[in-house]
C-alpha cells in the first residue's frame, strides 16, 4: 500500500485516479455524470455568449443599420434559447442533484460496505489501514460528485479557454498578448502562493491538532470528572493558548512574502489585462480608428471572462491533485484482497462439533508484534474450558482465531479434525455463539438484538433472557420484547446501563442453539450476586456443548473440565483445577492470591514470593 | 427575525471586542473592494466607451489610465493584505477566544448536564462547531456587506442615470425577494423533512463501517443484511422527499433565475434601451451598454444577497446555541467560606437525591435537536470517538438511580467501604461527596459545615479521587502528576518525583529521555511516550499522592484488571492510604473486608453497616453476597 501511496502524488497517477473516479461515477449514476457535464457546458456557453458575442452582435447590427424589428427578433431568439437553458439548470439543481446524491450515496456505500464487510478483522486493527480506510470512507459520496464536477470543469474549461482566445483574436490579433498577464498571475504567482499556503498549513498543522485535542478533552464525558476535581483544565487552557500563538505566529512569519505574492497575483491577473485591454481598445478606436465600437464594447467584457475562466481552470487543476490523494485511499481499499474473504466457499461443517484442536498456533500482527506463540490444545464434545491469564496475554486473540476473524500465521486450527480454512466461512461461524466483553447493542428492538435477524422461537428468547437475569426487566418495559433500544433515533428508546447491556449480550449468546458457546469476560460490569447468577446460567446452559470462557474470576472457572493459562502469548499450563493446583505454578499462585483474600482469618501474612512475582508481571496493556 | 438580528449583533460585538483592529481593517477592505468594483465595471468602462463614441481627447484617456494603474497598485496592495493575511488571521483569534469562553463555562457546568442527552448533544454540537460558526459569520457577513454596498451604489447610479432602469430593477428585486423567500423556505422544509432519515442513515453508516461493530456483524450476517436493508429504505425515503419537493423547487427556481432576472432584463429592459437608442436616439450606444450591465448586476446582486441572508439565518441558530450555553448558570455554586485544612468528620445526614430533578437545562430553541442528528453525521465522519449520540447514551445509564435518606459518618483516618448491587447508588453517593451534584434534601457536612457554604474549588481540591477511568493527558509527565500548570521549580520536581516513586513508578528504571518532563502520548509529540496500562495507573495514583489530600475516594480502581494486577494495586493502595481517610467502592468484597466500616447499599439505601465480622454475624445481604463470592474459594 505504501508503494501505491506515492503514485497518487505524481501527475500521471493523479490523472489516472481522477479517471478512475469518473468511471466509478459513471457506473453508479450515469445520469448525474452526463448531466453534470451538460450543465457545465451550458454554463460556459452562457458565459461566453453573453460576454463575447451577444453585445457585439447587437452593436454591429445597429452599426450595420439593421431595423429595430430585426434586433428585437434576435433578442427574442436569445430569450427563447435561454428559457430552455435555465429550465434545464433549475431542473438539474433542484431535482436531479438531490435525487442522484441519494443514488450515489446508496451505490457507492453499498459497494464500500460490501468490501468492508469482506475485509478480515486484522485490517481494522492495523492502525495504518484503518486510518486510511476511515479517510476513504468519510464523505466519499460528496468527493465523488466533486471529482466529477471538477473533471468537467477542466475538460470544458479547456474548451472555454480556447474559444475565448479565438474570440479575442478575431477582434484583434495583438490583444491576445494581454493574456500573458493572467497566465503569469495564475501560474507563477498563484503557484507560489499555493506552495506557500501549503507550507503554512504544514507548519501549523501540529498546533491545530493540539487545539483539537484540547477541544476533545473538554467535550468528552469521560474527562468531565477529572476536569472538575483537578486543575488540569489550566494545563489544557495553556496548551490551547500556545496553539493559537503558534498558528497566528506562523501566519505572521510569512506575511511579507504572502502579501507581495498576492499583490503580484492580483495585479497581473486583473489590473494589467483589464486596464491594458481597455486602454488598447480606446487607442484603436479613438486614435487609429481601426476598431468599431461594437468590438471595443465586447473587449471590455471579454477580457473579464478570460481572466475568470483562467482562474477557475487553474483552481480545478489544483483540485485534481488534492482529490487524487483521497481517491488513492479509496482505490487501495477497493483493490485490497482480504486473506479471508467473508464469502469464502468450502465444505459445509457438520452440525455437531466433536473436537476443536489448536496445533502449534502462532499469531502475529502485520506490524510484527507477536501475540500468540505455539499454542496447542484440544477440546472434546461437551467440554467446558476456561481461558485465564493476565491482561494482554492473548486470550481474546485466541478466541478471534477460533472464530476465524484472522488466520494463524503458523500452525493450524482443526474442528472435527478438519482445518477450519476448509469450511465455508459463514456456515462455520454459525457453529458458534459468542458474547464479547465489548458486545454491541444495536438501535433496534430487544427482539432483534437477541435474534440478530435469524428466526428464533419466542420461548427460546424468553429462556435466554431469564438465563441472563433480565427477563423481569424486559417484561416490565412498556413495549416488552419490542422495545427499541438506545435513543439513536427513537425518542422513547430505552437506554440500558452497562450491566444490563452485558446481560443482554449474554442473552444473545444464550438464544442461539449452537454447538459451541464463547463468553469473553461476561460479567465484568456486574455486581457479585448478578455475576454469580450469570456464571451459574452459563454453566448450566453450557452442558451438552463446548463452552469456552475467558474470566478473571478464578472462582467461577474452577469446576471447568479444562483450564488454559496464558502468559505472554504462550500456553503455560493446562489441566483441571486440581491438576493445576497440584502443579503449583502460575495458576495456583493466581488462585491463592484471590482466594486468600476470602479466607476467614483476617490478618494474613503477605507472601513475599507473590510480591516479587507481581513485580515481574508484564505490563498491562489493553486486551486486543 | 428580531431574534436573528440580535444573534448577529452579538457576534458582531464579540468580533469587535476581541480583535478590533483586524476587524475594522477587514471591514474597510471589504467596503473599499465594493467601491472599486463598482468603479471599474461601471464608471471606468463607461467613461472609456463614452470617450470612444463621443471622441474625447485621447491624451485625457491616457492620463486617466495611468492614474487608474497607479490607483490600482494601492488598491490591490490593500486587497492582498486582506486576502493573504487579515481575513485569515482574524479567524484563529476569534475562534480560540470563543472556545476559551466556552471551555471556561463547560468546566463549571454541572455534571448532571452530561446525564441529559439532549443537553449534551447540544453542548457538543454547538461548541465543537464554534469555529465553523465564526467562519460562517465572517464569510456570509462579508458577502452580505459587499453586496449591500454594491446594491446601494448601483441604486444611486441608476437613480441618476435612468429611472426606468431603477424601477425595473427594484420590481425584479422585490419579486425575486418574495420568490426567493418561498424558495428557501421550501428548501428548509425539505431539509427538515430529510433529517430523521438522514439521522437514521448516519447510524447505519456507522454500524456498517466502524470497527466496533465488525465482530458482531461477522458473526451475525443476517443482522448485516437487515441493516443494509434499512440503509436502502432510508435512501428510498430520502429520494422520495427529494422528488416530492424537487418539482416545486424546480419551478420556483426557474421563475426566480430566469423570468425575473434574465427574461425581464433581455426581453423587457433591453428592448426599452434599444428603443431609446435606435428610435428615439436619446441615449448613446455606450450608455446603453453600461446601463444594461448595471441593471443586470443590480438584479443579480439582489438575488445573491438573499442567499446570504438565508446563510446568515442558518448560522444564527448556532450563534443562539453558543450564546445560551455561555449564559448557562450552573446549579452548583461555590460558597464563601474557607475550607478547614484538616478533616475531622465528614457527615451525610438524611441525604436524598434523584437524577434529573429540577436541574434541567433549557436549550436554545426549537429545531436545534433535530439539527443534532444531521450534524452528528459530520462529526462522526471525522472522529468516531467524538460521537455525541453514543456518548450521551452511555451517560444516560445512570439516570433513574436515586438515593434515599442516606446517613453516614466518617472520622479522620477511617476507612469505609461501599458495597452492593449494580445501580444501588454507590457511585452517585461519592459524586455527591465530591459535590459534583447537590442533594435534593439533607446535608453533607465537612467538619460540621454544610459543603454548599464552602469554596467549591478549595473543597474539591481537598479530595483525591481514583477512578477506574482515569485519563492520561497529552502533556508532560510532570503536568500529568501535578494536574496543574507547572512552574518547573526544584521543589516541585522533587515532589513530583517523590510521588511517582511512592506510587511505584520508578523513573530510574523507566529511563525516560527527559525525566519527568517527558511528553506523554504520541498524540502530537513524536518523542512522546505511551505508558502501558500499569504505568498509567501508577501515574494516576501519583496524582493523589502529590496533592497529599486527606480524603481519598476510590471507585472500583481495579475492576478491569487481571487477578495479579488487581492484587498488586490493592496492596499499593492500602499502603498509600495508610494514614488517610478513605472511602472506596468495590464489587470484590475481599478488598472491602478490612474497612473500619462497610456500608451495604441496595436500591439507593444503606441496608446494613458494620465491620466485616459484624455484618457476617448479622447474616443479611452482605453475608449472602460474601458467601457467594467466598464459597468458591473455600
Amino acid at each position: 500500500m505504501s508503494r501505491k501511496k506515492k503514485s497518487g502524488g505524481t501527475r500521471e497517477g493523479a490523472v489516472r485516479n481522477n479517471l478512475y473516479m469518473m468511471r466509478l461515477a459513471w457506473r453508479i449514476s450515469p445520469k448525474r455524470t452526463i448531466f453534470s457535464g451538460i450543465s457545465f457546458g451550458l454554463n460556459q456557453f452562457e458565459y461566453l455568449f453573453f460576454s463575447g458575442f451577444f453585445m457585439k452582435k447587437i452593436l454591429s447590427m445597429i452599426e450595420a443599420e439593421s431595423s429595430f424589428g430585426e434586433v428585437l427578433a434576435f433578442l427574442g431568439i436569445t430569450a427563447g434559447t435561454f428559457l430552455l437553458v435555465f429550465c434545464f439548470y433549475s431542473w438539474y439543481q433542484n431535482l436531479l442533484v438531490p435525487v442522484t446524491d441519494v443514488e450515489i450515496c446508496q451505490g457507492l456505500y453499498e459497494m464500500l460496505y460490501e468490501k468492508a464487510g469482506n475485509a478480515d478483522l486484522s485490517c481494522f486493527e492495523d492502525t495504518e489501514f484503518y486510518n486510511r480506510y476511515m479517510l476513504a470512507m468519510s464523505e466519499s459520496d460528496q468527493r465523488l460528485t466533486k471529482t466529477v464536477d471538477n473533471l468537467w470543469q477542466i475538460l470544458l474549461g479547456t474548451a472555454a479557454v480556447a474559444v475565448s482566445w479565438v474570440m479575442m483574436i478575431r477582434i484583434d490579433r495583438w490583444v491576445i498578448l494581454f493574456v500573458i498577464a493572467p497566465l503569469i498571475g495564475n501560474f507563477v504567482f498563484a503557484g507560489a502562493l499555493n506552495r506557500l499556503a501549503y507550507r503554512i498549513y504544514e507548519e501549523s498543522v501540529i498546533f491545530r491538532r493540539i487545539a483539537d485535542y484540547v477541544n476533545r478533552v473538554i467535550h468528552l464525558a469521560d474527562y468531565a470528572k477529572e476536569l472538575r476535581m483537578t486543575n488540569i483544565f489550566r494545563v489544557m487552557e495553556q496548551k490551547q493558548k500556545d496553539a493559537e500563538a503558534g498558528i497566528t505566529g506562523t501566519m505572521d512569519r510569512y506575511v511579507v512574502k504572502n502579501v507581495l505574492l498576492g499583490w503580484g497575483y492580483l495585479y497581473f491577473t486583473f489590473v494589467i489585462i483589464f486596464e491594458g485591454v481597455i486602454f488598447y481598445g480606446a487607442y484603436r478606436t479613438m486614435v487609429s480608428k481601426t476598431m468599431p465600437l461594437s468590438d471595443f464594447a465586447v473587449l471590455t467584457t471579454l477580457m473579464t471572462s478570460v481572466s475568470w475562466i483562467l482562474i477557475g481552470y487553474t483552481k480545478a487543476l489544483l483540485e485534481i491533485r488534492k482529490n487524487s490523494l483521497f481517491i488513492q485511499n479509496l482505490r487501495d481499499f477497493m483493490a485490497y484482497e482480504p486473506p479471508i474473504p467473508e464469502d469464502s466457499p468450502g465444505i459445509m461443517p457438520k452440525e455437531r462439533v466433536q473436537s476443536i484442536e489448536f496445533r502449534d498456533v502462532s499469531f502475529a500482527y502485520k506490524s510484527g508484534r507477536e501475540v500468540l506463540k505455539n499454542i496447542s490444545f484440544s477440546l472434546q464434545e461437551k467440554e467446558a474450558c476456561a481461558l485465564v491469564g493476565y491482561n494482554g496475554a492473548g486470550k481474546s486473540t485466541l478466541v478471534k482465531l477460533l472464530l476465524r476473524f484472522y488466520d494463524p500465521t503458523e500452525g493450524e486450527i482443526l474442528v472435527n479434525g478438519i482445518n477450519i480454512k476448509e469450511y465455508d466461512l459463514k456456515a462455520y461461524r454459525r457453529l458458534f455463539a459468542a458474547a464479547f466483553q465489548d458486545g454491541k447493542i444495536f438501535a433496534r428492538s430487544i427482539r432483534d438484538n437477541l435474534t440478530m435477524g435469524r428466526m428464533t422461537d419466542e420461548k427460546a428468547l424468553l429462556d435466554a433472557l431469564s438465563g441472563a437475569g433480565i427477563k423481569t426487566l424486559v417484561e416490565d418495559l412498556p413495549g416488552g420484547m419490542d422495545t427499541v433500544l438506545t435513543r439513536e433515533f427513537a425518542e422513547d428508546g430505552v437506554v440500558l446501563s452497562g450491566g444490563q447491556n452485558q446481560k443482554l449480550v449474554a442473552a444473545r449468546a444464550f438464544s442461539q442453539n449452537t454447538p459451541v458457546r464463547i463468553f469473553d469476560e461476561p460479567s465484568s460490569a456486574l455486581d457479585p450476586m448478578a455475576e454469580h447468577e450469570l456464571m451459574e446460567s452459563i454453566k448450566r446452559d453450557g452442558s451438552g456443548r463446548i463452552l469456552l470462557m475467558i474470566s478473571h474470576r478464578l472462582s467461577s472457572v474452577q469446576d471447568m473440565k479444562k483450564i488454559l493459562v496464558l502468559k505472554n502469548g504462550r500456553l503455560t499450563e493446562q489441566g483441571t483445577h486440581e491438576q493445576l493446583m497440584a502443579a503449583d505454578g502460575e495458576y495456583a499462585s493466581l488462585y491463592r492470591m484471590q482466594a486468600q483474600q476470602y479466607r476467614m482469618e483476617k490478618a494474613f501474612a503477605e507472601p513475599r514470593i507473590l510480591k516479587r512475582q507481581a513485580g515481574e508481571t508484564p505490563e498491562i496493556c489493553p486486551d486486543i | 427575525m428580531k431574534k436573528q438580528i440580535s444573534q448577529q449583533l452579538w457576534m458582531l460585538r464579540f468580533c469587535i471586542s476581541t480583535a478590533p483592529k483586524l476587524f475594522f481593517f477587514n471591514l474597510f477592505a471589504c467596503l473599499e473592494q465594493s467601491c472599486f468594483l463598482f468603479f471599474e465595471y461601471t464608471i471606468w468602462i463607461g467613461y472609456n466607451l463614452n470617450a470612444a463614441e463621443e471622441g474625447a481627447p485621447f491624451s485625457q484617456v491616457a492620463y486617466l489610465t495611468l492614474g487608474v494603474f497607479i490607483l490600482y497598485l494601492v488598491h490591490q496592495f490593500i486587497d492582498s493584505i486582506y486576502f493573504q493575511w487579515s481575513f485569515e488571521r482574524i479567524k484563529p483569534v476569534l475562534t480560540f477566544r470563543l472556545r476559551r469562553q466556552i471551555y471556561e463555562k463547560a468546566r463549571t457546568m454541572d455534571l448532571s448536564c452530561y446525564d441529559e442527552p439532549d443537553f449534551y448533544n447540544e453542548f457538543v454540537l454547538s461548541t465543537t462547531q464554534a469555529d465553523q460558526c465564526v467562519e460562517r459569520f465572517l464569510e456570509e457577513g462579508r458577502e452580505f456587506l459587499r453586496l449591500l454596498v454594491q446594491l446601494l451604489l448601483y441604486f444611486s447610479y441608476l437613480m441618476a442615470m435612468d429611472k426606468a432602469g431603477l424601477v425595473l430593477a427594484v420590481c425584479c428585486c422585490l419579486v425575486n425577494y418574495l420568490l426567493g423567500r418561498a424558495y428557501y423556505r421550501l428548501q428548509e422544509k425539505a431539509r427538515l423533512e430529510r433529517l430523521p432519515a438522514e439521522r437514521e442513515r448516519a447510524y447505519q453508516h456507522r454500524v456498517l463501517y466502524l470497527h466496533e461493530y465488525a465482530k458482531e456483524l461477522r458473526l451475525h450476517p443476517e443482522m448485516n443484511g437487515k441493516i443494509m436493508k434499512d440503509f436502502h429504505e432510508c435512501n428510498e425515503r430520502l429520494s422520495d422527499i427529494s422528488i416530492q419537493y424537487g418539482h416545486k423547487l424546480w419551478i420556483l427556481g426557474f421563475l426566480r433565475e430566469y423570468v425575473f432576472q434574465n427574461f425581464m432584463l433581455y426581453a423587457g429592459y433591453f428592448p426599452w434601451l434599444l428603443f431609446q437608442a435606435m428610435i428615439r436616439q436619446n441615449i448613446s450606444l455606450s450608455s446603453m451598454v453600461i446601463l444594461l450591465a448595471a441593471v443586470r448586476r443590480t438584479i443579480a446582486d439582489a438575488g445573491k444577497i438573499l442567499g446570504c441572508l438565508s446563510g446568515l439565518t442558518y448560522n444564527s441558530t448556532f450563534i443562539g446555541r453558543i450564546r445560551s450555553f455561555l449564559s448557562y448558570e450552573p446549579g452548583i455554586r461555590s460558597g464563601e467560606k474557607e475550607v478547614d485544612a484538616s478533616l475531622d468528620t465528614l457527615t451525610l445526614s438524611h441525604v436524598s437525591f434523584t437524577y434529573g430533578s429540577g436541574r434541567g437545562w433549557h436549550g436554545a430553541g426549537t429545531g436545534a435537536v433535530e439539527e443534532a442528528g444531521q450534524e452528528s453525521v459530520a462529526v462522526s465522519a471525522k472522529d468516531p470517538g467524538q460521537r455525541p449520540a453514543g456518548a450521551a447514551a452511555q451517560v444516560q445509564g445512570r439516570v433513574g438511580e436515586t438515593l434515599k435518606d442516606i446517613c453516614l459518618e466518617i472520622r479522620k483516618g477511617e476507612k469505609i467501604a461501599l458495597v452492593g448491587y449494580n445501580g444501588a447508588g454507590k457511585t452517585t453517593l461519592v459524586k455527591l461527596l465530591m459535590r459534583l451534584y447537590d442533594p435534593d434534601s439533607g446535608v453533607i457536612l465537612w467538619n460540621g459545615e454544610d459543603i454548599r457554604n464552602l469554596k467549591l474549588d478549595q473543597y474539591r481540591k481537598g479530595i483525591g479521587a481514583v477512578f477506574q477511568d482515569y485519563k492520561i493527558y497529552a502533556a508532560t509527565l510532570r503536568e500529568n502528576v501535578a494536574m496543574d500548570l507547572c512552574t518547573g521549580q526544584k521543589q516541585e520536581t522533587y515532589q513530583v518525583e517523590k510521588a511517582l516513586d511512592r506510587a511505584g513508578f520508578h523513573l530510574e528504571e523507566r529511563k525516560l529521555k527527559y525525566q519527568i518532563d517527558t511528553p506523554l502520548t504520541t498524540e502530537f509529540e513524536k518523542e512522546g511516550v505511551n505508558l502501558s496500562g500499569g504505568e498509567s495507573q501508577k501515574a494516576a495514583i501519583a496524582r493523589t499522592l502529590y496533592r497529599n489530600q486527606e480524603l481519598i475516594i476510590m471507585d472500583e480502581p481495579s475492576s478491569a484488571l487481571d487477578p495479579a494486577s488487581e492484587y498488586r494495586l490493592n496492596q499499593e493502595l492500602k499502603e498509600i492510604a495508610e494514614d488517610k481517610t478513605v472511602i472506596f467502592i468495590s464489587h470484590r468484597l475481599a478488598t472491602a473486608r478490612d474497612a473500619d466500616c462497610i456500608y451495604m447499599m441496595k436500591k439507593g439505601q444503606i441496608v446494613e453497616k458494620g465491620t466485616h465480622e459484624q455484618l457476617l454475624a448479622m447474616g443479611g445481604e452482605y453475608s449472602r453476597m460474601w458467601e457467594v463470592q467466598a464459597r468458591a474459594y473455600q
